[in-house]
């Protein structure tokens, strides 16, 4: 640098240099102190709002508004802000969730909690959120729980790893505190009977362990597209095509007897070409019938395959005695298998990467007819920054199915979690008491507001609740059917080699019959090894015989 | 007082040991007592997440893994994508060290851009990869569609292709970096002499690259076999192993086995015979390159 051209000395320049690093570095740690420590001290308010617009059913178009966008506005203190007052918290616990909306939701909910827990247990109770990604969050409790941590205090358990966390000893038998309380005795009979059996017991419906209360409920829904579906012309020549008419409304799905099988001839119909026409306008790109997870990611196949299985009128295993032979393997099974990978011709070509994120790109671009996701996934379908078709769709139960014996089955995969007490905290006062607070009417109000699954079956029942989001009365309505597979402690085993056997035989590595056939084999092998049923008597046994139930076309719950 | 004690015999010889006692220690409690302890635990039945006493099982988990068909499958899949990778590696870093071994302008910001690839953290390529194969909007399919007319399906139709294909545009310019810093090294005069003799490009290749540049081509073979037989994250975040288990290399088997099974026991006992595997190639590799 020419310094002469600015009249300074080289040492003058080094100096002024210097000095103005310096005053950069005290003013960088001066500011960092002042906002550490106001943050230590702070204070913090949050507002969530959430915008949904959806078309309505009937042909008409309704504008739901309710929340979407959660937006956390943070100011200088720390002290939590409550309808009683400022309270300071005095204790600290740790909730782990997965990080998505229910889980950021659920750290909104508990910003209250400290003046709560002041007022009802006589010390303000602060709730940390860990949100932890998907992909890794049973790695990462499991690690955590082996260490025996005593936080996260309460924690998110996927229903299927119930087993494994409670007969590994990490998480409590929550039957003496329930005994002990009449207000738990109460809430858990507002629980519906299906999320009891599948998210809070072990063995499956076995009330003697109760080890965990349901959180975030959810179930796999159908989104169509209702300006497809009720397009003259579509309608005229699917009729002409296959004899009926194509489903215009939420009753042709629900109650409505609609199959599978129907499905798939609606995903045919749908499955078009560049150039082909669609709804009276010239396709850009190709169209396609159908988006269901096919993916081989943890228990993406495992959940829409049970709900096509248990359709069906078959079931994974008998869980009373763990024979899988002729169950996984049967007939009923094979066909549902064939059924199922019949799809793959109508689905997107990423249909065996396809699981909630792929169904849901595709369904936002206005690529597809109809997909198959989780509840808990839908609302960024509805976000007009996000979705071309927010305004086009609908969301409805999923289907049943008419089986050889002429019964109609109608089963769907259950997803959604129960929050559980890590049985190495020594809060368990204080974890009781967030589980109490978190369904008291206000805060499931707010969580049914923020878009979060509720499981209280007098919310889940009302009008309130059913037009609250576009896919609550299909949630509602879908509840009573849900189905779960394992949660026996050796799940992981037994979902892998689904996932595994199931992606061949969806790639067209080996046949339907192999595939199960090679699934049973190694479903044998687990169960032989883990000496299941007899290794886990002594936890009591489940309440009943699912597979039976499925088999006769009976209700679970 | 101090230089008088530092001079006796024993200080003398004690100060060092004195001063390489933390870093000792270090190594010995958090590397060498968790190989021996999980040396140990290999030959347990025993599962982290159960809780039960681990059971003494001798030799059992490594008869039961060596005994068992899907994990032959694993080394031979792994034996694939480390052979595939490692060669397709070597021949572009090759093509691309002598590409960048000639000069031209604008030849330092191109090899920087080529070797940006080495900076990006693996699960982040995993996941470019994922949306760059994507069937449906992926920008691979789309090129390959227009040139070909074919819509092809990569992780599905060709998952080991794919994986390959990943770690040969990371690793690359890896081999590239080995590859030109021996052509660098070779002298002028050798070069030109060469040219002077009319040596055809095969022998200068053969009498005079070659020799010179053949220690750290087997520096970087060895390294990237090394790596690539340990590779995990980037796999993993691509195909999880699929379709099915197509791609599913023994890192993903032994990660499966101990935090998704947590048949702690069984993993240990893989991961052993995995690094057995791995010194003896290494011993080969060295004892190969020492011959020649």
């Amino acid at each position: 640098m020419n310094l002469e051209k600015y009249n300074v000395t080289r040492r003058k320049a080094i100096s002024t240099g210097a000095k103005v690093a310096t005053a950069a570095v005290v003013t960088g740690v001066v500011g960092g102190l002042a906002g550490y420590l106001a943050g230590t001290s702070g204070q913090q308010e949050s507002t969530v709002t959430r915008t949904v617009t959806v078309g309505g059913g009937g042909g008409q178009t309704v504008t739901v508004t309710n929340t979407a966008t959660a937006t956390v506005t943070t100011t200088a203190t720390r002290t939590v802000t409550a309808a009683t007052g400022p309270v300071t918290p005095e204790v600290s616990i740790t909730f782990a969730s997965p990080e998505w909306l229910p889980g950021r939701l659920t750290g909104l909910i508990a910003q209250d909690f400290p003046a709560w827990s002041k007022a009802n247990i006589g010390k303000a109770v602060e709730v940390k959120m860990d949100l932890i990604p998907w992909d890794v969050i049973f790695e990462r409790l499991s690690t955590t729980l082996i260490a025996r941590s005593k936080e996260p205090t309460l924690l998110i358990s996927d229903s299927q790893w119930l087993g494994q966390f409670y007969v590994g000893g990490h998480i409590r038998r929550l039957n003496d505190y329930i005994s002990r309380d009449p207000e738990l005795q109460q809430l858990l009979n507002r629980f519906d009977p299906a999320l009891v059996y599948f998210y809070m017991t072990f063995p499956q419906g076995n009330y003697d362990n109760i080890v965990g209360f349901a959180h975030e409920g959810d179930t796999l829904l159908f989104v169509y597209r209702h300006d497809l579906f009720t397009h003259p012309t579509e309608r005229e020549n699917f009729k002409a095509q296959y004899g009926y008419d194509l489903p215009a409304n939420y009753e042709d799905w629900y109650p409505g007897q609609l199959d599978w099988y129907q499905i798939r001839d609606i995903a045919e119909f749908f499955t078009r070409k560049a150039g082909d026409e669609l709804a009276g306008k010239r396709l850009e790109e190709d169209f396609y019938g159908i988006a269901v997870h096919m993916s081989r990611a943890y228990d993406a196949i495992a959940c829409p395959f049970g709900s096509i299985l248990y359709c069906h009128g078959e079931y994974w295993w008998d869980p009373e005695t763990g024979e899988v032979e002729g169950y996984i393997n049967s007939e009923r099974a094979v066909k549902a298998l064939e059924f199922y990978a019949s799809l793959v011709q109508y689905s997107p070509p990423n249909a065996l990467e396809l699981w909630f994120d792929e169904a849901n790109a595709v369904m936002q671009a206005g690529r597809v007819a109809m997909i198959y996701n989780w509840a808990g996934f839908l609302p960024s379908l509805f976000d007009p920054a996000a979705s071309k078709v927010y305004n086009l769709i609908r969301v409805v139960p999923p289907p049943g199915h008419r089986g050889d014996d002429g019964i109609f089955r109608r089963y769907s995969g259950i997803g959604g979690q129960p929050m559980c007490i890590n049985a190495y905290s020594d809060r368990v006062e204080e974890a009781l008491a967030f589980i109490k607070y978190w369904f008291q009417p206000q805060n499931q109000r707010k969580w049914a507001e923020g878009g979060g699954g509720v499981c209280i079956k007098d919310i889940i029942q009302t009008e309130w609740f059913r037009n609250l989001t576009p896919y609550n009365r299909a949630y509602a309505d879908s509840i009573p059917f849900q189905v779960d597979f394992w949660n026996v402690p050796f799940f992981a085993e037994m979902l892998t080699a689904v996932q595994e056997e199931i992606h061949s035989a969806l790639a067209g590595a080996v046949s339907p019959r192999t595939a199960l056939d090679n699934l049973a084999r190694r479903h044998k092998e687990i169960i032989q090894r883990e000496n299941y049923p007899r290794a886990f008597e002594r936890y009591g046994r489940p309440a009943k015989n699912v597979a039976q139930l499925i088999r006769r076309g009976l209700p679970i719950s | 007082m101090g230089r008088r004690n530092l001079r006796s015999p024993i200080t003398y010889r004690a100060f060092p040991i004195f001063l390489i006692i933390p870093a000792v220690a270090l190594v010995i409690f958090l590397v060498i007592f968790p190989l021996i302890w999980a040396l140990g635990l290999s030959f347990y039945s025993y599962n982290a997440l159960r809780g039960d006493s681990p059971v003494f099982v001798g030799l059992d988990n490594y008869s039961l893994l060596l005994n068992s068909g899907e994990i032959w499958r694993r080394f031979i899949t792994t034996g694939q994508f480390v052979l595939y990778a490692v060669v397709l590696e070597f021949l572009v870093g090759f093509a691309l060290a002598h590409l960048f071994f000639t000069k031209f302008k604008g030849r330092r910001l191109a090899i920087t851009l080529v070797t940006t690839p080495l900076l990006i953290a693996p699960v982040a390529v995993g996941i470019f990869f994922r949306y760059i194969y994507d069937a449906t909007f992926g920008v691979f399919t789309y090129f390959v569609e227009l040139v070909t007319g074919q819509r092809i399906r990569m992780l599905s139709q060709q998952p080991m292709l794919a994986v390959v294909f990943m770690d040969v545009w990371q690793w690359s310019p890896f081999m590239m970096l080995f590859i030109l810093a021996g052509l660098e090294a070779i002298p002028k005069h050798m070069l030109e002499s060469s040219e002077i003799d009319r040596l055809s490009w095969i022998n200068k290749f053969r009498y005079v690259v070659w020799p010179k540049i053949k220690p750290l081509v087997a520096l970087a073979l060895l390294f990237r076999t090394m790596d690539a037989f340990r590779t995990f994250d980037t796999i993993f975040t691509l195909t999880g192993g699929g379709p099915g288990t197509l791609t599913e290399v023994l890192s993903i088997t032994i990660y499966r086995t101990a935090f998704q099974f947590f048949r702690t026991g069984e993993a240990t006992a893989l991961a052993f015979i995995f690094l057995v595997i791995i010194i003896l190639l290494t011993n080969l590799y060295l004892r190969l390159a020492r011959r020649e």
